[in-house]
Parts: C-alpha cells; structure tokens; sequence
C-alpha cells in the first residue's frame, strides 16, 4: 500500500470511464445501458483485481500448479504495489454508475464535479464510501464560512485524533509485539493483544472517519456516518448496521440486493449473505485470513438469523440480558479479529488454539519489550490502553454520533475539548504510523 | 457563547494547561536522561580545546574511555558517540563540535555497518532539540526534516516526542519513586562521554538469529564526504576504525557486509585515511569481556581502550616511536 505519483493516472483512468459510462447510459436505452454498466464496472472491478488481487490469485494457482508437479506453467507474479486507498474510490465510483443505471441520479456532465466527487480529498483514501445522491449535490452548492461548522468539525478532528493518537496507535505497540510472533507468548497476552486490537481497529477506523467527517464539515460538507457506536451491539446483525456503515450498506444496496436480497427462497437468501461476508473479506485484503474472517461472520449471522428464525427464544429487554448480550456479540467480534489481525491463517489458528488450551509454557508478563521499536510498553502504557478506552466508551455512550450535542452545554463542550486535546498532547502516540484501512 | 469564542477559549487553556504539565516532565526527561545531556551540553555548548574527537554510535561511546586514551596518547580527547548513531548524527556532532569549539586535531570515526542507511533508524533525534541555539545543530536537523520552529516556540511540546517509557520514568522521578537510573553508579564508569555498560557478560556461543542486509543510500555516502571535506578544511586529520565484536556477530548476521565494508575501505584510500578494524582482535573471541554480541562490557571497554590507545599513538604521535 503505498501512494506513487504515477498511480494518480488510475484514478483518472477509472474517473474517465465511468464519467462518460454515466452520460451514455443516462442517454441510452435497452441493452446498451446495460452494456456501458457492464463495462464501467469491469473497468473500476478490473483494476482492483490487477492491483490487488492478481497476486493473491497467482500465488494460489502456482501453489495448486506445484502441488500437481506441473511447474513449468507458473502464473508471474506482478512486480506491483497496491495504490493507496484504491478499493474506497472505485467502490465509490462505482455506486455513481449503478445509482445513474437504477434512475436514482442524473448523470453528472460537469466533469469537475465528477472527478471531484471521486476524489474528494477528506474521504478519498479510507471513506466513509459516499453516495452521489449524498455527496454530488452539495458540490454544486454555495458554501459559507461557519463558524458553527467549525467548531463541529474541529471537535470531530479532535476526537477521532484522540481514538488514533492515544488509543489506536498505543495499543498497537502490544499487539504489534504479540501478533508478530504469537507462539512466544502466554494465552492471556494472547488474550489481552486480541482484546486490544479489538479496541485498536475501531478507534483507528472510526477515529479516521471521524477526521474525515470533521475536515469535510469545516468546509461545510456533509458525509454519511460511518460508524455508530458498534461495540454497544447487541447481535451481530446489529453489530453490521453499525460497523462501516458505508460499506456494509454499499454491499447490502448493490451486491446482496442485486443478486436476489431476500426476494428468493430461504436456502438461496442465507447463500445470498454468506457470498456477500465473502465478499466482503476478500475486498479488505488478498488473503485467506480475510476470507476466514468474512467466513466467520457468515457463521455467526447466520446462525443468529437460525435462533431467531426457529426457535421462540427471546431474551428479556433487561438490563443485565442486554449487557449479556452486549458483551457476547463483543467477545464474538473480537474472536473474529484474530483471523483479521494475524499474520497468516497457521498464526490465527495458533493463536486460537493457544487460547483454548490456556498455553502456559512461556510466563506471562502484563508489560513487554517492543521488538521493532525497542520501546518498551510499560505500566503508563498498560494504565493508558484502559483508562483511556473506558473514557473513549462512557463517552460514546452520552454523547451524539458527531457530538453535536455538546453545542447546547457551552461550560462543557469547552471541557472535554480542553481535556482531548492537552491529553493528545500528553499521551499521544507521534511516530509515524498509518491508519490501518488505507492498506484496503 | 459563540463557537470562535469557544475555539480560542480551548485553544488558550489547552496551550496553557500543556505547558504547565509538559515544561517539568520534559525538563525532567532531559535530566533522567543526563549523561546524554552532558555530553550534548560539552559538544553543543561546550568551548573547550580537544586533540582527540571520538564520533560513532554506542558502539564508539560504551567501548572508547578517553582517561585511557590520554594516559598512554598525552591527548585531550572527549567521546561523542551518539547511541543507534548513523551517518546523519556523525555529520551534526562534527558541525555542532566546530560551531563553538576549536578544530580537533584528529577525528576518530567508528563506521559501523548500519551507519548508511536509514533502515535501522530507531535513533532518538529529540536529544538535540534543547541545544538548537547552536545554529550548525539547528541548520542540519531543519535539513534533516525537522520542524525546529515549532520547537523553537513551544519547547514543551517536546514532549510529543518521547514514549511511554520514558514519561513513566519521568512521572516517577518527580513523585520521588524513582532515582536518575542512568546515571552515575558503581557499576559504570562515566568520563568525558565515555559511558560503559556494566560487568555483565554474555554467554559462550551466543546465537546470532537475524540475517539482514545493511542498506546504502546515495545520501549517505554524500553526507560522509562532506564530513571528509569539512574536516579537510578544518585541517582535522581523520582515522576510520571499527569497533570490536564478539565473533563477528554482526558480520554474520548481515548479508552484505563486503559493500559496506568495501565503500569504508574505499573511502579511505581515496582521502588517505588510515582505516583500523579491530574486529578481529584476539579479545573479540572472549566473551566475558562483551555486554552483548555487539557492544564490550566494562572490562572489555578498559582493555579496548589501551589497544586502541597504543593503535592511535602511532598514529598521533608519529615521531615518538609508533610510525605507520
């Protein structure tokens, strides 16, 4: 994952396409709209499967070629790195087309507008995955300076660079350590590093959407939320209306509902969900713990889906059942992240089976020493990857998704700015590191 | 109340209340670690006249102890080796030396094999930052990629630059939990930069796991014959040397060690430098005098040092005996 100047062309590449794909299949009728969407998105699909997942595939095919004693006829593998941010744009560019195909959008003729559209800097390289019907139009708008837009976007900046700073990149460091070789480690470090990058994904991801909403709103743009507080989930069906909203409703509005939803006999709607969680996994990555990962949360939908579908069990509306039912869908999201975060599928299984067998045979330690950057995470470091969750976690639980509501309470609106930011200050994590999704 | 009237009314208290907090933990971390402070001090601020410059990475600091030096050379010499030093770092000591001292007369530099590339890069460059009134310092960090204006006007925000670690330190240094760790103890021996490790040993046979390869970049070599220039200005003549390891451990553990070694070899033929390697010294076999595979233990610090002392003389002292 990287940015190369000359990948900027990709991108003009699939702008181009889809910029005239939209106009034509606006104007066309019949068959031949059906044409020019085929080929807009064999365009946009076709780049992502060069640059992302030919790789994937050739490695896969030589290992099948090798294993049948036919190495003459490898695949080559491409000498190529993954552009930054590609899968978000062309996700993007492709709604354009499929809402301008369904008759939901006019087609854009402003080619500045267009390209613009795709590449709209705040969420160009992580998302929030934009609609056109949310996001075309208030580029032909008349934006004001606001003051009050200010204020809302920065305190959005502030908090999703808390999540990122403070909480994401910290916790990184242990579960940097402990995924890089997790046969060296006691099952609760194994424990406590999946329960952290657990945490660590959330506020990296959110904390970015967070940044990009922020920015967008300061110029007086509106994006589509993309997280709403998924952790306080109750199942997991709930759990996927909240997480990654934008491509969790992207799947669901062009893959799921084109290839039958579930307008179609039982049997067909669950194989309908199980190939979109694929999907799903594959489009985070080339590789099989990806898979593994979108796998898993098949089983688990589905198999909510079967309780609720055949059986007559129904918790309480209590308190205690819903923090049952809370904490069990987090510990159920969470073991999924092991597929997510190892380094390969023999790490995760590894680590699963560590796990489940209480592996002992090395100590554990609650603080350790950092491998690559030879920084050790201490106490301060452990303090901080808890207290500062739990502070990140009570306030979700009061506050707006955009917290807007602080506006009507100046005294402490100004608080809790204050304190995010002399804490980012304080306790921020400032050496280079990425957010996790510009890698997708 | 209106939202500019809040942003500011952040901004202020937030800056204010960072500072308060920040200015004693970061003033404090500099002090927790002093004896990189007081080295920095003497070659940043320092305006004493030194016969002998001494610049590597800890490899140069933990094995040189300049006492030794000067009893058996009759020098003045001061050892400003700079912990996970590369190139970038030998560079501005020598500029930040010269900014305010007078011209040493013979400048040891200890090239490594990570010394060319940035790869191995967990160097702690906020070490420099307090001593930025040193303009050649300063000239080299901002060329470096460093935002000295930002640090320059709000010194406390150097405390963006430190880890976990070392805030935990420094938050029990001043609630009194803690001592200065780092410094001066019966263990080690603190002189003229010179820091030694303690008299632990390492273990016969200790297992080289990691296979790299040392990177060398383009700048790198540059950057090494503006030193070689700088000093020719200066009229400093210049020794290269590479300091003792156990069995070459670091040797094996690299997979290019012939460019590395080839580029210093050719280095030094082409600017007439004398080019010492004392890896292979009857010492590097024994591994009671090494703290670990790459850096000597106290004891091995001392015996080094006498070598390379009788090593240097010759070379300092041409007349008196030695002869090249």
């Amino acid at each position: 994952m990287a940015f190369i100047p000359i990948y900027i062309f990709i991108l003009f590449f699939t702008i181009i396409i889809d910029y005239i794909a939209g106009i034509i299949i606006e104007r066309e009728s019949g068959r031949k709209r059906k044409l020019f969407l085929i080929a807009s998105i064999c365009a946009n699909v076709g780049v992502l499967a060069i640059f992302k997942y030919f790789n994937f595939f050739a490695v896969n095919v030589n290992a099948i070629i090798s294993a049948l004693y036919i190495t003459s006829h490898a695949v080559p593998l491409l000498n190529i790195i993954l552009p930054i941010g590609l899968s978000f744009h062309t996700f993007q560019a492709m709604s354009y087309t499929i809402e301008v195909y369904r008759g939901h959008q006019k087609a854009e003729r402003h080619f500045g507008i267009y390209s613009l559209y795709v590449m709209f800097y705040p969420q160009l390289v992580a998302g929030p995955i934009e609609r056109p019907q949310n996001l075309l139009h208030q580029f032909k708008e008349k934006h004001d300076f606001s003051s009050q837009n200010l204020l809302d976007g920065l305190r959005l900046m502030l908090w999703g660079f808390l999540k990122k700073l403070v909480i994401a990149d910290r916790l990184a460091i242990y579960v940097n350590v402990v995924y890089h070789s997790p046969k060296d480690y006691h099952y609760l470090n194994l424990i406590i590093a999946t329960l952290f990058f657990t945490i660590q994904i959330y506020c990296d991801f959110s904390g970015y959407s967070d940044i990009a909403i922020g920015a967008a709103k300061i110029m007086g743009f509106n994006l589509m939320t993309n997280f709403n507080h998924p952790y306080f989930s109750k199942n997991i069906r709930e759990f996927w209306e909240r997480w990654h909203i934008s491509l969790s409703t992207w799947f669901r509005d062009y893959l799921y509902i084109s290839i039958g939803g579930n307008r179609v006999s039982m049997g067909r709607a669950y194989l309908n969900i199980a190939v979109v969680f694929l999907v799903s996994g594959l489009w985070h990555g080339a590789n099989w713990t990806f898979i593994m990962w979108g796998a898993m949360h098949t089983v688990f939908i589905l198999t909510y889906m079967l309780i609720k579908q055949f059986t007559k069990f129904k918790l309480p509306n209590s308190f205690f059942y819903n923090l049952l039912s809370g904490v069990l869908t987090f510990l159920l999201v969470a073991f999924a992240w092991i597929f997510f975060r190892a380094n390969n599928i023999h790490d995760a299984f590894l680590i699963i089976n560590h796990i489940a067998t209480f592996y002992s045979k090395v100590p554990y330690e609650m603080t350790l020493p950092d491998l690559i950057t030879k920084v050790e995470f201490g106490r301060l470091a452990i303090l901080l990857s808890i207290l500062m969750p739990v502070f990140m976690f009570i306030s979700e639980s009061q506050l707006s998704i955009n917290l807007t509501n602080l506006n009507s309470k100046p005294i402490k609106d100004i608080a809790f700015c204050i304190f995010i930011l002399v804490i980012i200050v304080l306790f921020g994590i400032f050496q280079n590191s990425s957010f996790i999704y510009f890698q997708f | 109340m209106s939202p500019i009237i809040k942003i500011c009314a952040v901004l202020f208290i937030a800056g204010l209340l960072s500072w308060l907090i920040d200015t004693p933990l970061v003033n404090t971390l500099y002090k927790y670690k002093y004896i990189v402070s007081a080295r920095n001090e003497e070659i940043f601020e320092g305006k004493k006249d030194y016969d002998v410059l001494f610049i590597g990475s800890s490899r140069t600091y933990r094995s040189v102890y300049p006492k030794i030096i000067d009893s058996i050379c009759g020098t003045n010499s001061y050892n400003a080796g700079v912990e996970s030093g590369g190139i970038d770092d030998f560079k501005l000591m020598l500029d930040g030396y010269l900014q305010n001292h007078p011209a040493p007369k013979v400048l040891v530099l200890t090239l490594d094999l990570f010394s060319f590339g940035k790869d191995y890069d967990v160097h702690f460059y906020p070490q420099y930052y307090p001593y930025i009134n040193n303009q050649a310092l300063k000239s080299d960090l901002i060329e470096y990629g460093h935002n000295m204006n930002v640090i320059e006007k709000f010194p406390f925000l150097m405390i963006t630059y430190f880890d976990d670690y070392l805030k935990e330190r420094a938050i029990r240094f001043l609630r009194g939990l803690d001592t200065l760790s780092t410094g001066p103890s019966a263990d080690i021996i603190v002189y003229k930069g010179f820091e030694s490790n303690s008299d632990f040993h390492i273990k016969q046979n200790e297992i080289v796991k990691v296979r790299e390869r040392m990177s060398i970049t383009k700048e790198s070599i540059r950057t090494l014959n503006e030193m070689l220039e700088e000093c020719n200005r200066h009229k400093i003549k210049v020794v290269f040397t590479y300091a003792p390891e156990y069995n070459h451990s670091l040797q094996r553990a690299s997979t290019n060690i012939d460019s590395v070694f080839g580029l210093i070899a050719n280095t030094a033929k082409k600017n007439n430098i004398r080019y010492i390697r004392d890896d292979s010294l009857e010492i590097c076999k024994d591994p009671m005098l090494f703290f670990n595979n790459t850096h000597l233990n106290k004891q091995g610090a001392i015996v080094y040092s006498l070598i390379l002392a009788k090593e240097l003389n010759s070379i300092l002292l041409p007349g008196k005996g030695g002869g090249e």
